[in-house]
C-alpha cells in the first residue's frame, strides 16, 4: 500500500487517509443506496394506509443513523490501519470528506438504477399520493401534503439535487462523527 | 490564574468552524418560516437539504411562521441544542472536565433511548409526544457536546508551559 505522507492542517504528517476515505465512502454510500431503494419498493408494494408513520419510515430512518457515522468508521479504519493516534481535525477532515464521498455514490447508483427501472419515481409518487388520500385529513392539508411529497420525491431522484443539498449536511454530520471517532479510536 | 485550572484554547479554529456550520445547519432546519424558499432548485430547499436525514412528517414537525421546520421534533432538538451546548463549552471547562470520563457512555445512552424510543412508538408498547421526542433530541445534542467538549481545552501539562 501507498504509504506516502502528508501534511495535516495542524502542520503534523500522517499517513495518506484517501484509502480509508474511500473504503468507507463506498461502504456507507452502497448502504444508503440499498436502504434507499428497500424504503422506496417497499412504498411502492404497500396498501395504502392512510399512516404517515410506518416500519418504511424506520427504515428511512436508518439513512440518518447510518448515514452519519461514516466518519467515524472511516476515522476507525485509518487509525487501525496505520496503528496511529490522530488530531482532532483530522477526524473532522476525514469524516467530512467520507460525508462528501458517500454522497456522491449513492447519488450516482441512484441515477444508474433509474435506466434499470426508468418508472420508479413515477410508481412511487402514484403510491405515495394513494396513502395520502387514504388519509382522514382536510381537503386543504392533504393537497399541501400532497404537493410537497410530489416535489420531495422528484428532488430526491435529481442527481444535481442530491449533490447540492446533501453533500453539505452529510458533510457536516461526518465531520462531527469523525470528531468523535478521533476521540473514541486515538485516545487523545 | 490558577494552572491546575485547565483552559479553553486548543483547536480553537475547529471550534469556530465548527460553531458556524452548526449554525446554519440549526437555520436551515429551522425552514422556510426563518428563510423563505426560492424558486426551482431553491423551491423548498431546507427541506431538500434533510431530505435524505429526516422523514419530516409534517405532523411531527415543529411549525413555524405557517410552514413545518425541515426536520422533525427530535431532529430538530437534535440540531437546535447542538449550536447552543457548543457555545457553551468554552465557559464550562470544569463541568466538562468533571464529566468527561463518562461523557461517552452518556452519548451512547442518549443514542440508545431515541431509538428504543422509536421502536417503543412504532410497536405500540408507547406513544411519544412532540416534547418527549425533542428532549430526547436535546438529550444527544448535550451529549454530542459533552463528548468533544474536553478535546478544546489546554491539558494541565500544556496549561502550565503557557
Amino acid at each position: 500500500m501507498d504509504e506516502m505522507n502528508q501534511q495535516d492542517t495542524t502542520g503534523s504528517v500522517g499517513p495518506n487517509y484517501w484509502m480509508s476515505v474511500g473504503i468507507a465512502s463506498l461502504i456507507f454510500g452502497l448502504v444508503i443506496f440499498v436502504i434507499g431503494l428497500i424504503s422506496t419498493y417497499l412504498t411502492i408494494n404497500s396498501e395504502p394506509s392512510g399512516s404517515l408513520f410506518s416500519p418504511v419510515y424506520l427504515i428511512g430512518m436508518l439513512n440518518c443513523l447510518i448515514g452519519a457515522f461514516g466518519g467515524m468508521v472511516g476515522v476507525w479504519h485509518y487509525t487501525k490501519e496505520h496503528s496511529i493516534s490522530i488530531q482532532l481535525g483530522r477526524g473532522a477532515l476525514i469524516g467530512f470528506l467520507i460525508g462528501v464521498g458517500l454522497v456522491v455514490i449513492s447519488a450516482v447508483l441512484n441515477q444508474l438504477w433509474l435506466v434499470v427501472d426508468p418508472d420508479m419515481t413515477q410508481n412511487l409518487i402514484d403510491s405515495m399520493i394513494a396513502n395520502v388520500e387514504a388519509m382522514d385529513l382536510p381537503e386543504e392539508q392533504r393537497q399541501a401534503m400532497m404537493d410537497q411529497m410530489v416535489e420531495s420525491a422528484r428532488s430526491q431522484q435529481q442527481i444535481g439535487s442530491q449533490l447540492l443539498w446533501g453533500i453539505p449536511i452529510f458533510g457536516i454530520l461526518n465531520l462531527i462523527t469523525g470528531m468523535i471517532g478521533a476521540k473514541v479510536f486515538s485516545g487523545e | 490564574m490558577n494552572p491546575d485550572r485547565r483552559r479553553f484554547g486548543r483547536h480553537k479554529e475547529l471550534y469556530y468552524l465548527l460553531f458556524g456550520l452548526l449554525l446554519v445547519v440549526w437555520l436551515v432546519a429551522t425552514g422556510e418560516g426563518l428563510i423563505a424558499a426560492g424558486d426551482g432548485i431553491f423551491s423548498r430547499w431546507q427541506h431538500r437539504a434533510f431530505a435524505m436525514l429526516c422523514h419530516q412528517d409534517p405532523a411531527r414537525s415543529f411549525w413555524f411562521n405557517g410552514s413545518p421546520m425541515a426536520v422533525c421534533t427530535r431532529c430538530y432538538g437534535i440540531y437546535a441544542s447542538l449550536p447552543l451546548a457548543w457555545l457553551l463549552i468554552p465557559f464550562a471547562g470544569r463541568l466538562i472536565e468533571r464529566i468527561n470520563v463518562w461523557a461517552g457512555t452518556m452519548l451512547l445512552a442518549a443514542v440508545g433511548l431515541n431509538i428504543l424510543d422509536l421502536l417503543g412508538n412504532l410497536l405500540g408498547f408507547w406513544e411519544n409526544t412532540p416534547a418527549s421526542r425533542t428532549l430526547l433530541g436535546v438529550a444527544v445534542g448535550i451529549s454530542v457536546a459533552a463528548f468533544l467538549g474536553a478535546e478544546f481545552f489546554l491539558s494541565h501539562q500544556q496549561n502550565k508551559e503557557e
